[in-house]
Order: structure tokens, then sequence, then C-alpha cells
């Protein structure tokens, strides 16, 4: 698995979140605002900046199976294309279609198979996620290779501040004073595979993905069901997919995106799932930022490498944790004290998607 | 694993129609689509049908068309998962493009949060989900093609994998923006409309059958015999003339 955050690539960002740095700071690219960018895309201003970011984590991928599936996922792929050409009518809009990004992955990778991109909003890679380790799990499929991406773009950024949906300052998930969210940038490419493969592999794989669930609230269209029922939904079809009871779960990588309703309601769907005991929540995108479709794999990513240490990174931006965060997330660096972990997402439409993850084989 | 196409309703440039009502599908090559008014697609008053964008607009009529056409429109779901899986090509690009021009207007003084709420193409099944009380898995599959398949094989696999009882699938397209007509034309041909069908894992004692479905390795085959795009899926659905065998086959 490869990622590319605001603060470097996966082994880079790890070590900052568990050091409690952000990557968010103000944007500097003919548009102003807050926002966790990578900086080497600034340099890019006469073509999208989607392209040099998917190289960020497709470069040195290892070669994969002709037949593996692409999934991919992004919310406005090359939406900074879109903007360029509705200005100066200079370059071609094609990269803003999602499905541009699919055939770009096969045919810089030689895969043979016909792929899809999968949209919605931000629970979009966390759902591509899911799908790819159904296709494994039925036997559709025993390589699948899930890309996605998305950009901080004047679109996007104006589109947020719009709906007043943004902090002034950087994101506070789970504060008393939470006031938005920050957007992000970052990418991420994951390589599953099924067992045969799996058992063949020179390397040790980095973790399993046990289970996963999809509901929607069917509420609301820009904002989380106050009842979680969504979110309560889709993480007990991930357990019971894992075949997990919600004790065996270790700790829960939150959307958490800083906005006053949406961290309520994980509240309230952790406390329901989970009961009333002390389970680690965190939430990265006070670091990273919230990278839009990117977000679910991305955490998914980093997650694993929390199973791997045994360490959970710090909510960056936590202060003054809300009186329902209490003893659940924290500004400090906490220890995972089991090998399964739940990441989750959620989005527009009111769409929410869990994951089960845990540590491959023998290292449970 | 078989399931069964119980609904279909469409809105294409050639008109609109539903499975029952003997209308004639076919994804006219030609022709603007006409984007339907409120009272067009609902009885009752609808405070956010008039605020969407055309975009949700065609894609939830088609939808509201296939459900009634399902005769379950409106009644609740007695727990059944209903999720939504729909492919497009073009997905709201018209909306990105207008959203994105008010951004720039008044030097950028009152970019409309209104539109940026619908530049996610998956916006309308959150719409959809939320007029019909649909809480099981629902996105968007971007496509090559207008009018792919991708959508209903993606619904039958989360009829496969027990991940939802009943799944509304289909495509839904609008023609490209005037303004993006000149540089996108040859990357996204085909026409535009959108068509959804009902598809249940076990129909309900209401449910009237059209015809079995299902998926093998990819492709998709109604009455047994493989259908290569979404107009020969309704055409051939709507010429099935089993009904009673089918269900006698299902009792």
């Amino acid at each position: 698995m490869r990622i590319f955050t605001a603060l470097g690539d996966l082994q880079n960002t790890f070590s900052a979140l568990i050091t409690g740095q952000t990557g968010i700071s103000r944007v500097t690219r003919g548009f102003t605002g807050i926002g966790a960018t990578i900086h080497i895309l600034n340099a890019f201003q006469n073509s999208s900046r989607i392209n040099p970011l998917i190289d960020l984590v497709l470069s040195n991928l290892p070669v994969l199976p002709a037949d593996t599936l692409t999934i991919t996922a992004s919310t406005k792929a090359g939406i900074d294309d879109l903007e360029r050409y509705v200005r100066q009518k200079k370059t071609s809009a094609c990269k803003t279609l999602p499905q541009w990004l699919t055939s770009h992955v096969r045919n810089r990778l030689g895969l043979n198979q016909p792929g899809f991109a999968v949209s919605a909003a931000c629970a979009s890679s966390t759902i591509a996620l899911a799908q790819g380790a159904k296709a494994i799990a039925s036997g559709r499929a025993q390589s699948v290779l899930v890309v996605c991406a998305d950009i901080v773009s004047e679109f996007v950024l104006r589109g947020f501040d719009a709906l007043k949906a943004l902090d002034r300052r950087a994101c506070r998930p789970f504060d008393q004073n939470r006031a938005g969210l920050s957007l992000g940038e970052g990418a991420a490419a994951v390589h599953l595979v099924g067992e045969k493969i799996a058992g063949k592999a020179q390397s040790p794989m980095a973790g399993e993905v046990m289970g996963w669930g999809v509901a929607c609230d069917a509420v609301h269209i820009t904002a989380p069901a106050r009842d979680a029922r969504g979110l309560i939904k889709a993480i007990n079809c991930a357990l019971d997919r894992a075949g997990l009871p919600s004790r065996d779960v270790g700790a829960v990588n939150a959307h958490g995106t800083g906005t006053v309703y949406n961290d309520a309601m994980e509240l309230t769907a952790f406390k329901a799932v989970f009961g009333d005991r002390p389970l680690p929540v965190y939430s990265i995108k006070g670091a990273v930022g919230h990278t839009m479709a990117a977000a679910g794999a991305v955490e998914a990513a980093l997650g694993l490498m929390s199973l791997h240490t045994g360490l959970i990174p710090p909510t960056v931006g936590l202060e003054h944790p809300d009186n329902g965060a209490l003893g659940y997330v924290s500004s400090e660096l906490q220890v995972l004290p089991r090998k399964v972990m739940v990441t989750t997402n959620s989005g527009f439409g009111g769409i929410n998607a869990a994951l089960v993850l845990g540590l491959a084989g023998s290292e449970q | 694993m078989n399931a069964f196409i119980t609904g279909m309703g469409w809105l294409t440039a050639a008109g609109s129609g539903r499975g029952r009502g003997m209308g004639r599908f076919f994804s006219a090559p030609e022709g603007n689509v006409m984007v339907p008014s409120r009272k067009d697609v609902f009885r009752n008053r609808d405070e956010r049908f008039g605020r969407m964008d055309p975009f949700s607009k065609v894609g939830l009529a088609a939808i509201a068309m296939a459900l009634e056409d399902a005769g379950i429109a409106g009644d609740p779901w007695r727990n059944r998962t209903v999720g939504i899986t729909a492919s497009t090509q073009r997905g709201c690009l018209g909306t990105d493009v207008n959203f994105f021009q008010t951004v720039l207007a008044d030097d950028g003084q009152w970019p409309s949060p209104h539109l940026f709420t619908y530049t996610l193409a998956s916006c309308f099944l959150g719409e959809t989900a939320l007029r019909f009380g649909l809480t099981g898995p629902s996105y968007i599959l971007h496509e090559e093609k207008t009018f792919s398949l991708a959508g209903v094989r993606a619904a039958l696999l989360e009829l496969t994998d027990k991940d939802a009882h009943v799944m509304i699938a289909g495509a839904c397209d609008l023609p490209l923006p005037r303004e993006l007509l000149s540089d996108l034309d040859e990357y996204c041909p085909g026409p535009a409309g959108a068509a959804f069908i009902v598809v249940e894992s076990t129909p309900g004692p209401e449910s009237e059958v059209y015809a079995p479905i299902h998926e093998k390795s990819g492709a998709i085959f109604v009455n047994e015999a493989q259908v290569r795009s979404l107009d020969e899926l309704i055409i051939r659905s709507q010429l099935s003339d089993n009904r009673l065998l089918i269900t006698d086959k299902l009792e």
C-alpha cells in the first residue's frame, strides 16, 4: 500500500501523526484559504495536479498481475483542468471525468481487466475497498488495485466555504469549539489479494480487510442523521461480515471532520455499537485535512500502521474535548489494546461506510 | 444467483415511460432530454424537487417511475434493505460548470452553496434515498459509455453478496453542457437520459416479475439470454411472456 498526503508518504505521514504534527497551513495556489496541500504539487500550474499526485502513489509499485481489477475513487478528479477550461479554454477538461482515472491507472500499469470508478462522496474509497474485498471474497478476483485521489482546488475550497463548512483555522475534530473541516489532498494505492496470491507472496501482507458495511441514512442530503442510524448499520454490517463481536475492536478511526454535526453523530454511533467501554477513537483530519474521496483508503492504510505498531495517533487539533468525546478521543498518543480496528467514513447524500481491519493471518 | 426484475422506468430524448405502461423504451441517440417538473414526478408537494439540479431531477424521475412500476413506491419497505447503483459517463458536469461560473462571477464573492451541493454525481442517490426511505448501499459508477450495464452488474453483486434485498439499478446522463461540447464531445459520445430497473433477490408477495436476471463472469443474462446494453435489457424484459412460468418456479 502507498499513500501520499501533505505530511508525505505512508511512513512519513504516520511518523508525523504520532508526534502530533499537522500539514494544514495557508494555501498558496492563486486562491487563498486553509488546507493541507502537498507542496511539490504547487509547481503544477498549467496542468492538472491529479496526474503528479497519482504518480506519487503509483511509482515504484511492484509489477501487478495483468488481470488485476482496478477500482478507483475520486470526487472531482482533475477538476482544476475544468477550472482552467472554463476560464481560458486552454486545456482539456477530460481529467475531470472520474473514469479517466481508471483508464490512466490501467494504462500506466498495463492492467487488462476493465475497471470501474466509484463515487459516493467522502465514503468513495471506503466503498472502493469494500468492493475490492468483496470481489476477492467471492472469488470474482484474486488481485484488486484500489487507487483514490483528490486535490485541493479553488472549486472545492470555494464550495465548502460557501457552505460555511470550513474552520477558519486548522480543524479541531471532536473539540468543544470545533467549527468545521479543513480540506486536504491525498492519494492512496492499496493492493488487495486473495489467499492464493497471498500464500505465494515474497513479502508479508500489510493486513486484512475483515469486514465491510455500507448504509444510507435517508434523512438529509448534506447533514448526517442525528441518531446515527446509517453509520450504526454500516458498522454492525461490517462486524457481522467479520464475524466479530464489538468487544474485539481495539480502536476506531473516525471520519472526524471537525464539523459540529458529523462528530456528534459519530460519537452517538460508536456508543451505540461499542457501549460505554472506553474505546480509543481518533481522527487524522487535524493533521492531513479531509482528503475527500481519498480519505477512506488513506485512513485504512494508516490504520494498518497503527495495528502493526500498536500506536494510536493523537487527534491533532483537539484542545477541549467535547463532553461526549471524553474518555474516547485524546490529544495524546495512545496504545492500541487489540489487533482489530474499525474505520468509518460518511458523506453527502447520507452515505456511510465502515471497514473492519486486522493483521493478516498469524500476526493477529 | 437469479434475481428478478420487478419494475422499470425511464426518461430519454424519446420520452418517458414505465414497463407496465406499455411504453416503448429506446435511448434515442439524438435530441434533448426534457427535465421534468415536480408535477411530472410526484403528485404531492415536494419542496426540494424544484431546487435540484437537472441531473438529479432526471435520475430521480426515472427511479420514481421504476418504483411505481414495481408497485412499491411510497410503501414501507418492511425492513428490506434497498440500495441504488447507477452508472454515468458525464455525471453532473453541467452543474460543475454552473457552480464554477458562480465562483468566477462578481470577483468570487458569491459562490452558490446550493449548486455546490449538487456537484457530486452521487447526490441524486441521496435525494432518492431520502424520499423513499432507502437505506442500502448506494453509489455511482463512472463509465466510458452512457446507458452502461455497470450499475445493473453492481446491483446483482450486491444482491448475491446479500448486502441488500432489493436494488434499484440503471444509468443516468445528461447531454454535455454547451461550454464543454467542443472539448469533450469525442470523449463523451452516447445518448442522454436515465433508465432504472428494480431488482429483487426474493420478490415480495405483491411483486410482479418481468424476468429473471443473473450475472456470470461479468455478463448479464435476462431470461437466460445475454444482454449487452441497457436498451436490450429493458426491451427483452418487456417482451418477456413467461411470467406465469417464473411464478410457478418461485412457488
